[in-house]
């Protein structure tokens, strides 16, 4: 069978916004990571964030999210 | 109150701007108010597809840092005269303008327009938050190349975190003969693959290109294009031009071989 240029083109846009899907869980980590920092530098000192991102059987997503920090800002008490 | 309706790709040189300046001279030609922003701040070009760059006096960062009123700054266009344009700067750092001053110049016009069409620089960097933080719409303009849809399809994806009431497709540059030789991606794939409502087709038009040289707008071509994008987008029509109306019979088969062999 044989295929027009379209057909073809058609195919391979298919395939690559597949790819692009199918990466997508790790480009989320990239942003998760940046948005939870800047929520993290609110009440803490220079915050690591570690997200792991994993599938389960029942093809959930489970993020593991881990912050660390040397110092925790004092939240809620007045300036004397 | 003016519908504010930002224009994005993600890829460049699809003819946002074209777009953009096209479909806001269609609907100014038919009593509606409009105004576009040029938000590409360093990059400006729609000053220069209008033909107004000679006419620009102060730019959006004179809005911004207060040296002028926005209704100072706008120009109105040399052929529709409800049409205006917010030109940008063509010599200033991006990084220094927010999304929120670009946001104050918006609801300073909101009052005096029908439309407020926002140009969106290319990519997804901060430029393009900054344009699409004050828009309520959104309108992704593709052309039928791989590269293209890729990228909108990225873009769309990246807007639904944002506000928007309405995110509308303009497949651009779509050539008819093309379609029918089966050469290029049909409309109604593109419309499959990105799974967003279509606005409008606007066909390859030479007169476009030719135009853009001298700063005037429209094309011969592509004008029914131009008007039912207009309708759709006001009306809430859904009907889409036939670029391969003229390519169809004894005529339209000849009319593509003719233009095969050229």
């Amino acid at each position: 069978m044989k295929f027009t240029i379209a057909q073809i083109g058609e195919n391979r846009l298919k395939r690559v916004l597949i790819e692009d899907k199918h990466n997508s869980p790790e480009k989320l980590c990239d942003v998760l990571k940046s948005d939870i920092t800047n929520v993290a530098k609110c009440y803490m000192d220079e915050p690591i964030v570690i997200i792991d991102a994993s599938q389960d059987e029942n093809d959930e997503i489970n993020f593991n999210i881990v912050i660390k920090s040397n110092r925790i800002k004092s939240i809620g008490v007045l300036a004397q | 109150m003016a519908r504010k309706i930002v224009f994005t790709s993600g890829k460049g040189g699809v003819g946002k701007t074209t777009v953009c300046a096209n479909l806001g001279a269609t609907l100014s030609n038919l009593g509606f108010r409009v105004v576009i922003l040029d938000v590409d701040i360093g990059l400006n070009n729609l000053d220069v597809v209008m033909g107004i760059e000679n006419r620009v006096v102060f730019d959006i960062i004179d809005v911004i840092e207060g040296r002028c009123r926005a209704s100072q700054a706008l120009v109105q266009d040399n052929n529709f005269e409800n049409l205006f344009v917010l030109p940008s700067a063509h010599s200033y750092r991006g990084e220094d303008v927010s999304a929120n001053d670009i946001k104050r110049v918006v609801e300073s016009l909101e009052n005096s327009f029908d439309y407020i069409f926002i140009d969106c620089p290319a990519g997804v960097e901060q430029g393009f938050n900054r344009a699409v933080s004050c828009a309520n719409e959104a309108v992704i303009v593709v052309t039928p190349h791989i590269s293209s849809i890729r990228d909108a399809d990225k873009v769309l994806s990246i807007l639904s975190s944002y506000n928007l009431n309405e995110k509308y497709l303009v497949v651009n540059r779509v050539r008819g003969d093309m379609l029918m030789n089966g050469e290029m991606i049909d409309v109604d794939e593109i419309i499959k693959f990105l799974h967003t409502q279509i606005l409008g087709v606007i066909p390859e038009d030479d007169d476009i290109t030719a135009l853009s040289s001298i700063g005037a707008l429209g094309g011969s071509a592509s004008n029914r294009a131009w008007m039912l994008l207009a309708e759709n987008l006001h009306n809430g029509t859904k009907k889409v031009y036939d670029c391969t109306q003229k390519y169809r019979g004894f005529w339209g088969t000849l009319r593509r071989n003719i233009k095969r062999r050229m």
